[in-house]
């Protein structure tokens, strides 16, 4: 059999703006083979946020089009749209963690959504959480876990379906460089099981420590920059 | 180290929240509305049934001329006629003091002059159509002229008001309805603005709309079920406490009047409509909202 070496996410003179304000990305062409693990680096408001939604489908580009698994976007209803979601992992920059519910069911969120049924998914959330170090806090409210501790429940969150993208936007700004390197080995290991990697940011450090393409965002283009 | 203690699922959307406190309230004044209207609806339906009945197994015979003008007391005689037609129908004469008590409502209390002569008044049982043209024909052969009342225009006009009261009561109840359809759909708004977050996160993971609907479906159904309950029992309550005050409880009148189970019943499916509304405007809402949200993208 030949390998798929078909995009799992393919950009396309994509163009984003918001409501009728100007064009914050134009033009965009992107490809990601399956499997592979890239930064998207830029400065701050360059616009990194908004292709990662567009990537994530939280936002519709104004012109262009985006494929996601070799299906175009555009062609699908919501349903299906819906049903993609749940084959992307999403990482955001605030978490995005709801706040009265426990650390094992903020993690359990995406079966529990998805209709499956508490015994069905415990002994994956437990496993899941224990991996990202959180076993112990199982029963915790986000509100009283650290910035690193309730990335790291987005993170477990994100892989619960065990995707084949996982996003993150920044996972890395808020907590401290031992942390970020933590979090980072723990990306690397999805990498390894085959999941496909996009994470934005700024964080040169980080950057420079990993082997990886580079996307770089400015004034609303995109350039791929090096594999390192 | 594992943590041990025992986790239970909370619910997806958060419960007691402030921001659905003031549906609640709101919805159960509606339905203690509703089912106050309903209740009294209820009652003037009895009474005007009661009333009904009563005229419709009556009737009354008005004697115009006697056939003796010089008789001072016609009216025995136009019973016995009434009894060689229909043995079994009860008949009597209607006092004088009753005749004038009749009067009442037409002229008040004015005080009549003691010989001032009044109609003789004959009150029987309701004759079946033949008995009654034979009781017309024997009377009319024997000289007397009447007015034979069967109470049909009574009844027509208390139906024609039960008509108006049934409908007034309708528009009353289809607008506390239409206005608990708007109050849950601004209170689902506000607090789907209030549950953004959960909305966003639930959708980056997929759920469908549907899931996100059913769960403010039950969320809000299950609140307006509970306002609903709230409000139908103070409404019977209230009720129950008017009975006491206007003395009809352990009257007469309250055995014609008073709750029976059907009117438990009827408002055990205003409860059931109450949260239906509830439930069927969230969902609405909801997915309206989901689908704004997708199109604005």
């Amino acid at each position: 059999m030949r390998p798929n070496h078909s995009p799992i996410i393919k950009l396309d003179r994509v163009a984003l703006r918001y409501g009728n304000g100007p064009e914050i990305l134009s033009d965009i062409d992107m490809e990601l083979s399956p499997g592979s693990f890239s930064f998207l680096t830029g400065a701050s408001g360059a616009g990194k946020s908004s292709l990662l939604k567009l990537i994530y489908l939280a936002l519709a580009p104004s012109r262009g089009m985006v494929s996601l698994f070799g299906e175009t976007l555009s062609k699908l209803d919501p349903e299906a749209i819906q049903l993609l979601k749940r084959r992307i992992g999403v990482v955001s920059q605030d978490y995005e963690l709801i706040p009265h519910l426990s650390v094992f069911d903020n993690a359990a969120l995406p079966l529990r959504a998805t209709g499956k049924t508490r015994k069905a998914y415990e002994a994956n959330t437990k496993e899941l959480l224990d991996w990202v170090g959180l076993g112990d806090k199982l029963s915790h409210s986000p509100r009283t876990l650290s910035g690193g501790e309730q990335q790291r429940v987005a993170i477990a969150r994100a892989v619960m379906t065990k995707p084949e993208i996982l996003i993150a936007d920044e996972p890395t700004a808020n907590v401290d460089p031992d942390m970020g390197q933590r979090l980072l080995r723990l990306f690397m290991e999805l990498n390894r099981s085959g999941t496909t990697i996009f994470i934005a940011t700024h964080d040169m450090h980080l950057l420079d420590q990993f082997r990886a393409n580079r996307f770089h965002l400015e004034n609303g283009s995109l350039t791929m920059s090096s594999t390192k | 180290m594992s943590d041990t203690t025992p986790i239970t699922e909370a619910p997806i959307l958060p419960d007691n929240q402030p921001e659905e406190r003031p549906l609640f309230f709101i919805m159960a004044i509606m339905s203690y509305l509703t089912a106050l209207t309903l209740l009294f609806g209820l009652m003037g339906f009895r009474v005007s049934q009661s009333w009904q009945q009563d005229l419709a197994g009556s009737m009354t015979i008005q004697l115009l001329e006697a056939a003796d003008p010089l008789d001072p007391n016609p009216g025995p005689k136009i019973i016995e006629h009434i009894r060689e037609v229909s043995p079994r129908h009860k008949a009597s004469v209607v006092s004088e003091k009753d005749s004038r008590a009749l009067l009442r409502p037409w002229i008040g209390d004015l005080e009549l002059p003691g010989d001032l002569s009044l109609p003789v008044l004959i009150r029987l049982d309701a004759l079946p159509q033949d008995k009654l043209t034979e009781l017309q024909s024997k009377l009319e052969v024997s000289g007397f002229e009447v007015d034979i009342d069967d109470h049909s225009v009574w009844r027509k006009n208390i139906q024609r008001s039960w008509r108006g009261v049934q409908l007034g009561m309708l528009a009353i109840i289809l607008i506390i309805l239409t206005a608990s359809i708007s109050i849950s759909s601004y209170a689902t708004q506000s607090v789907l603005r209030a549950r953004q977050n959960i909305i966003d996160v639930l959708s980056h993971v997929g759920a469908k709309d549907q899931f996100i609907a059913k769960l403010f479906v039950s969320r809000f159904g299950g609140l307006g079920l509970k306002a609903a309950c709230v409000g139908s029992i103070l409404a019977l309550i209230s009720v129950l406490v008017l009975g006491l005050f206007i003395g009809f409880t352990g009257s007469d009148l309250q055995k014609i009047v008073g709750p029976k189970l059907s009117d438990l019943i009827i408002l055990g499916l205003l409860t059931a409509i109450m949260g239906i509304i509830s439930g069927v405007t969230a969902g609405h809402i909801t997915r309206s909202k989901l689908r704004t949200d997708r199109v604005s993208l």
